[in-house]
């Protein structure tokens, strides 16, 4: 007995004894960055980190093209106290997606910066284009901050306890950082990659090029940054020898079964099998009532009568048009009865809309869908050059990019469609809905104007292109949407959940939703912002 | 809630607000369904293929039950002059009030004390337990997701069955059926423990002893959504799989010392030396999309898609080292007592440890002479006390940045998924021990032979380095960081009293009562003061509650106010007229005040909620918040009664809670005028209508408020009879006769009165109590169920 009591008694002193050592931790089931930063594959799984959140419903997934379509002007959202679409949201409102898309944007680029730091502490061999993929990766987040928030706080280095409030700095200053990065990224990517989810030099010059003709657009006639977004413009054509690769059917850019589009400037990456949030939300979101064998659906967004009739009506018989929209009627995917929807269908319910239709997937399963998101492709650069080229006065050159994507959107049926057809300068606009009407530079202005609304709707792009000239153009949409003639009736039923809203087209109301508001929960918690950060209007 | 008709009235009448045909229509006491909202053909009286009559439900009937339950045990225990032992064995079925919900437990205890020597004793405890529990309670129940719950759909659903031409939607298509048909959520586990004690006398006055134990527990749930639920639905059938693993070691080693120095002075104490550790691993594992659902929780091999996550392992480790010593003056008129101990925890990095010391002493003034001569006076016993405690209940690696690969993945460019590895949030090393300083000063009586007795308690307790899992700024990248920060007071007095009625052979009646009066204040939060809502403030904000709708937060932590306070707009019932909403502008004309708070509030119009613009600059913005409510009780109480008489006993206990309030959440559904949800009756018959100008509940197409307003705020006081127990013993003439030991049977009622005026299930629920930042607040707040106990107690 003696003995055991002695054993016990070094047994409880030796372990009391290597106390210190005994009170370390050491997680067993995590990773950690000595571990990760070791070696060039397992780095990788930290970058694959930053181009998920990216990916993720957060950012791409879902929130940005939730704000940017249905808050665009264009979009329609079933009224739910969800009033997105109205363009007159409250701080606290937007369903959810602009705390979300906020969220998301700081998310990546939280861990951009941590790679980023860690990466640069590294002895990786290839870490100079790690990083620079890292670098690209955040200027997309801070470029959708200044564009669609304005000003913004500005991180780049890892959260610690003592920095986590930081002041908000001025959309120039956001733009700033989005520049400094996208032109530290250029000089260490690869000049151009075989597929587009990742980035390339020739990414990298066709961002730069699309942040000064945003700038240069709200900037209007005459600003500096035009040739700036010429001069980074022109790399890439001569990267590439002024041959711009646009696919020849502009349809088959949305068929789910395209992963790997010559078109693609930048893309991101599904897999149908995706953690979490990693999977392509967009079918489930718009795609309509039983238009899939497995999928979920619910009729409550769409496309707004009046942008579509507008689309309609300038480009009759586009086949870009049947590429966008589920419209007229669609199969039911197990019956193949027809299913009418706008404009068969012009009474205020469920199907009174046209629905969105890029996002399709035939093949999602519950909300899932691996299809493929366009961050950025070739039409969009050619149009944005056209309109740089038309402002530096060269209105020749911005035909020649505009008819490349006009032909290629008329020539994407067999037979060619009939419209729409090439523009000549110093002739008449061939449009019927434009006639008599000389192609010049103003002409243009409106023209590439209305041009990237119909080429790039759907795509996470709308929100900065209907603001990107001001309030005025903002305001032409509104007003068009105010006019829709089958709308008038159903913006006096306010309570009727399927009913569009009547737009802002005061100069009020149309600053206020020129940016989306800054969220009630980083105004509550940053100690560094005040209730003067936020937004007009807000 | 509304039945049928109501319902279907209140309906039609947001239908006509919005200029469409009504969705019911009646034919005596039918109520016929039209779907609205499609091509198809207008309702048609004489067409009963244009409407469909409905089925009323009682979806609360449906979703809770009358529940029964059954528990028997059995003790043995004997021994020897040097043995004893103690054996005893269990087992428990309870049912839930949910339908469905129950659980089921077995249970077993034993412990042996023997004496192995004249200086050597031994204490040997083993037990161990296993039970399966099955829940009903449903998916997120807390945050505002879609996942619902069927608390929720039980009160919100439209109250009949919906008819097979409804066109579903995210608002109808999961009922109370889904949730007894197509959920499981079922838990075994398992727990076995034992503890070995050797005592050791090494002399007259010293004594050592060596206790080792350990408990050894799993729990293994299955949770399954089938597709007519949320989760099922979105994913084709979702299967969530929980296997976890705890240990638990604790080794003592104690020194300990007795000593009489003189007939007046006593001294013992013990010094010593501890050491825990604690693991704990969880397994995680996720399918979905199925081809066959019928298996439930146990056909994870039948998903398509198994998400193995990154595995959550929580071990700490405490050490110890502590002494402590009582010193007894005079036969124990003076005692004193002193502790220290100084803790180590593996949580903290760079401050492991935390020193305690507390020190105590009490006076009998009973035993002094001048008491001794007044005869009334039974026992008088004053005590003060002093003493500091820690806090590091927060969880471990809190200190390590870590790296996992089940947040987020990536594919390439063929659709194949990628893994991606993330950080799990912003690691803090500077995390210390959060301490507590408490002062108390109390007084024990007894008067009357005992028959009046109490004490009488004040005290103060000071916590400073709070441990919060604070809410940082979503530009951060994470929404949350584990802080010491701020400092908190409680202070308060706390008074009990017992009285013996009648005491005597045959009937005994005693009552007793106690009352606690607490005052919390928050001292500072290390914060500077800023701007929150409409006062300077130096404070935090708790955390946001809602993530579609309340998506403020609703407690604020400010400098100078109770913890927790509730924060947001206040109203003032319903706009009667327009010109109430006037205001003079800085410019000297009249305007009308607008709300940027809600869709449409640039115009209210009347009947809407009226909003109070507390700044008085003409909008009711952000800037117009203000404190709403307190959730911090103003004295909470209690009272009960034992009488018995011969063999019977009847013992009943109340307790309450007086001045507290409450956050209703529920009234987001249950008191607006939005959307298909069902609503309370009172709300329905107070709708604002021209005809009938209510000043509660706003017009039918008024604005949802998504917002934390005081109409949400209730008063939640109540007092609770929880439980009332009538028992009869035996008399020994017949458990003699029976060959039995002391036997009894009794009847207890348990929660069978409740006085409120809260309007939810249960003025007692607080949704989000693992949450610090989130207090006070019913969110789908499952009811208290009341229930009878039959028992019977057999001594062999």
């Amino acid at each position: 007995m003696k003995k055991i009591l002695l054993s016990l008694l070094i047994i409880g002193t030796c372990v009391n004894y290597s106390c210190k050592k005994a009170l370390l931790e050491s997680p067993a089931y995590t990773l950690n960055q000595q571990t990760l930063f070791t070696d060039a594959a397992s780095a990788q799984l930290a970058l694959n980190g930053c181009y998920g959140d990216l990916a993720s419903q957060g950012v791409y997934g879902q929130a940005l093209f939730m704000i940017s379509e249905m808050g665009s002007g264009m979009g329609w959202l079933k009224k739910t106290g969800d009033e997105l679409s109205s363009l007159n949201i409250i701080a606290s409102g937007g369903g959810g997606f602009v705390p979300m898309l906020w969220n998301g944007l700081y998310q990546t680029i939280g861990q951009c910066n941590i790679f980023i730091d860690a990466a640069q502490k590294s002895s990786l061999s290839n870490k100079a284009n790690m990083i620079a993929q890292a670098k690209f990766i955040r200027a997309l987040c801070y470029y959708n901050l200044a564009f669609i928030y304005g000003g913004a706080p500005i991180k780049t280095a890892p959260t610690t306890p003592e920095t986590t409030n930081v002041a908000k700095s001025t959309k120039q200053q956001v733009v700033d950082q989005v520049v400094a990065d996208l032109v530290a990224a250029e000089a260490d990517l690869n000049t151009t990659q075989a597929d587009a989810s990742v980035p390339s030099k020739v990414a990298a010059n066709a961002m730069l090029a699309k942040v000064y003709f945003l700038l240069a657009s709200a900037d209007g006639t005459g600003s500096p940054n035009w040739a700036i977004a010429e001069q980074y413009g022109n790399k890439v054509f001569t990267i590439l020898n002024n041959n711009i690769p646009l696919e020849s059917n502009y349809a088959s850019l949305f068929d789910v079964n395209n992963r790997t589009s010559k078109e693609a400037i930048f893309k991101l990456n599904y897999s149908t099998l995706g953690l979490n949030t990693a999977f392509n939300k967009g079918s489930w979101a718009f795609s309509p009532l039983s238009s899939t064998l497995k999928g979920t659906h619910f009729d409550v967004r769409g496309a707004s009568r009046a942008f579509y009739s507008y689309f309609k009506k300038q480009h009759t018989g586009d086949p870009r048009i049947d590429a966008t929209f589920f419209h007229v009627s669609y199969p039911n995917a197990s019956t193949g009865a027809a299913i009418t929807v706008y404009p068969t269908v012009t009474t205020y319910v469920q199907t009174g809309y046209p629905f969105i239709k890029k996002y399709y997937d035939p093949n999602q399963v519950g909300q899932i869908s691996s299809k493929t998101n366009y961050v950025y492709r070739y039409a969009d650069f050619l149009l944005l050059m056209a309109d740089v080229e038309n402002e530096l006065g060269k209105s020749g050159t911005a035909v020649t990019y505009l008819n490349q994507v006009l032909t290629r959107a008329r020539t994407s049926v067999t037979p060619a469609a009939a419209q729409p057809l090439n523009l000549t300068l110093g002739a008449q606009a061939p449009t019927p809905a434009l006639a008599g009407q000389i192609v010049d530079q103003a002409f243009l202005r409106q023209f590439i104007f209305d041009e990237r609304l119909f080429e790039l709707f759907e795509e996470g792009h709308s929100f900065m292109e209907a603001r990107r000239r001001g309030i005025s153009y903002l305001g032409q949409i509104t007003a068009r949407h105010n006019a829709q003639a089958d709308a008038i009736a159903g913006f006096s039923m306010p309570a009727n959940n399927w009913t569009e809203y009547l737009l802002p087209t005061s100069t009020d109301g149309l600053t206020k939703a020129m940016l989306m508001p800054i969220p009630p929960g980083e105004l509550n918690t940053n100690t560094a912002l005040t209730i003067k950060d936020q937004n007009p209007g807000y | 809630m509304l039945n049928a008709t109501d319902y279907a009235t209140y309906i039609n009448s947001q239908n006509i607000a919005g200029g469409t045909v009504p969705s019911y229509y009646f034919d005596g006491n039918d109520v016929r369904f039209y779907q609205t909202g499609t091509t198809g053909a207008a309702y048609n009286p004489s067409d009963p293929t244009t409407y469909s009559v409905v089925q009323p439900t009682d979806w609360q009937n449906v979703a809770y039950h009358q529940a029964k339950s059954e528990n028997v045990a059995l003790n043995a225990s004997g021994g020897s002059d040097n043995t004893t032992y103690y054996l005893s064995g269990g087992y428990k079925n309870i049912q839930g009030i949910a339908v469905g919900a129950g659980l089921r437990l077995g249970t077993f205890r034993g412990s042996l004390i023997s004496k192995l020597t004249d200086r050597l004793d031994l204490n040997l405890v083993v037990g161990g337990s296993m039970g399966r529990n099955t829940m009903q309670q449903g998916g997120d129940v807390l945050r505002g997701t879609g996942n619902g719950n069927i608390t929720r759909d039980a009160l919100s659903s439209q109250p009949f069955i919906l008819p097979p031409n409804a066109i579903s939607n995210d608002e109808n298509r999961t009922s109370v059926y889904s949730w007894l048909n197509d959920y499981d959520d079922i838990t075994t586990n398992g727990n076995f423990n034992g503890s070995l004690n050797l005592k050791y006398k090494l002399s007259n006055v010293f004594n050592y002893s060596v206790r080792v134990g350990g408990v050894n527990s799993y729990s293994d749930r299955g949770r399954w959504f089938g597709t007519s639920l949320f989760p099922g639905y979105n994913n084709n059938g979702s299967l969530g799989i929980t296997n976890a693993r705890n240990t638990n070691y604790t080794i003592e080693n104690l020194l300990g010392f007795n000593k009489k120095f003189s007939p007046v002075f006593k001294f013992d104490g013990v010094i010593g030396a501890t050491y825990d550790t604690y693991s704990t691993l969880v397994n995680n594992y996720t399918g979905i999309n199925f081809n066959i659902y019928s298996l439930r929780t146990n056909g994870l091999a039948l998903a398509n898609s198994i998400t193995v996550a990154t595995p959550s392992q929580l071990d700490y480790q405490i050490s110890s080292f502590l002494g402590r010593a009582n010193f007894d003056f005079f036969g124990g008129k003076y005692l004193a007592t002193v502790n220290f101990r100084a803790d180590g925890s593996s949580k903290f990095q760079k401050d492991k440890w935390g020193y305690f010391p507390a020190a105590a002493l009490a006076w009998k003034l009973d035993q002094e002479n001048f008491i001794k001569k007044i005869n009334f006076i039974d026992q008088l016993k004053l005590r003060v006390g002093w003493g500091i405690t820690g806090n590091q209940s927060i969880s471990p690696y809190s200190t390590i940045n870590q790296f996992g690969t089940s947040n987020i993945s990536y594919a390439d460019q063929n659709g194949n998924k990628l893994l991606a590895a993330t950080t799990f949030g912003v690691a803090n090393p500077n995390l210390k021990w959060e301490t507590t300083q408490s002062d108390n000063l109390g007084l024990d009586f007894a008067f009357l032979k005992s028959r009046i007795s109490g004490s009488i308690d004040v005290y103060r307790k000071t916590t400073t380095d709070l441990l919060l899992n604070k809410s940082i700024p979503p530009s951060n990248g994470f929404t949350s960081l584990l802080v010491n920060e701020g400092s908190l007071r409680n202070q308060g007095i706390e008074l009990s009293l017992n009285g013996e009625v009648i005491r005597n052979a045959v009937v005994k009646f005693s009552l007793s009562g106690n009352i606690a009066v607490n005052r919390a204040k928050v001292i500072n939060v290390g914060q500077p003061i800023g701007q929150f809502g409409a006062n300077a403030l130096s404070a935090f904000s708790g955390s946001a509650i809602g993530q579609s709708f309340y998506q403020d937060y609703t407690n604020i932590f400010a400098a100078g106010y109770a913890p927790g306070m509730f924060y947001g707009y206040k109203t003032a019932g319903i706009i009667q007229n327009l010109s109430e909403l006037n205001y003079t502008a800085s410019d000297g004309t009249t305007k009308s005040t607008t709300y940027a708070i809600i869709a449409g509030g640039g115009a209210p119009k009347v009947g809407d909620v009226k909003f109070v613009d507390v700044n008085g600059d003409g909008v009711v913005n952000a800037n117009d918040r203000t404190f709403i409510g307190n959730p911090n009780p103003n004295f909470t109480y209690g009272f009960g009664l034992n009488f018995s008489y011969k063999q019977l006993t009847l013992s009943t206990t109340f307790y309450g809670v007086s001045g507290v309030q409450r956050i209703n959440a529920n009234d987001y559904f249950e008191d607006q005028t939005i959307g298909n949800s069902n609503i309370k009756q009172s709300v329905y018959n107070n709708i604002w209508t021209a005809q009938n100008p209510g000043n509660t509940t706003p017009r039918v197409g008024a604005s949802s408020i998504t917002v934390i307003t005081d109409r949400i705020v209730e008063d939640a006081s109540f007092l609770r009879m929880s439980d009332v127990t009538v028992s009869y013993t035996l008399p020994d003439k017949i458990t003699n006769k029976l060959k039995l030991g002391r036997t009894s049977l009794y009847v207890t009622g348990k929660n069978l009165l409740l006085f409120t005026k809260y309007t939810g299930y249960d003025p007692e629920v607080n949704s989000f109590g693992f949450d610090g930042l989130r207090q006070g607040i019913d969110w789908n707040g499952f009811p208290n169920s009341k229930s009878f106990i039959l028992g019977i107690n057999v001594g062999f």
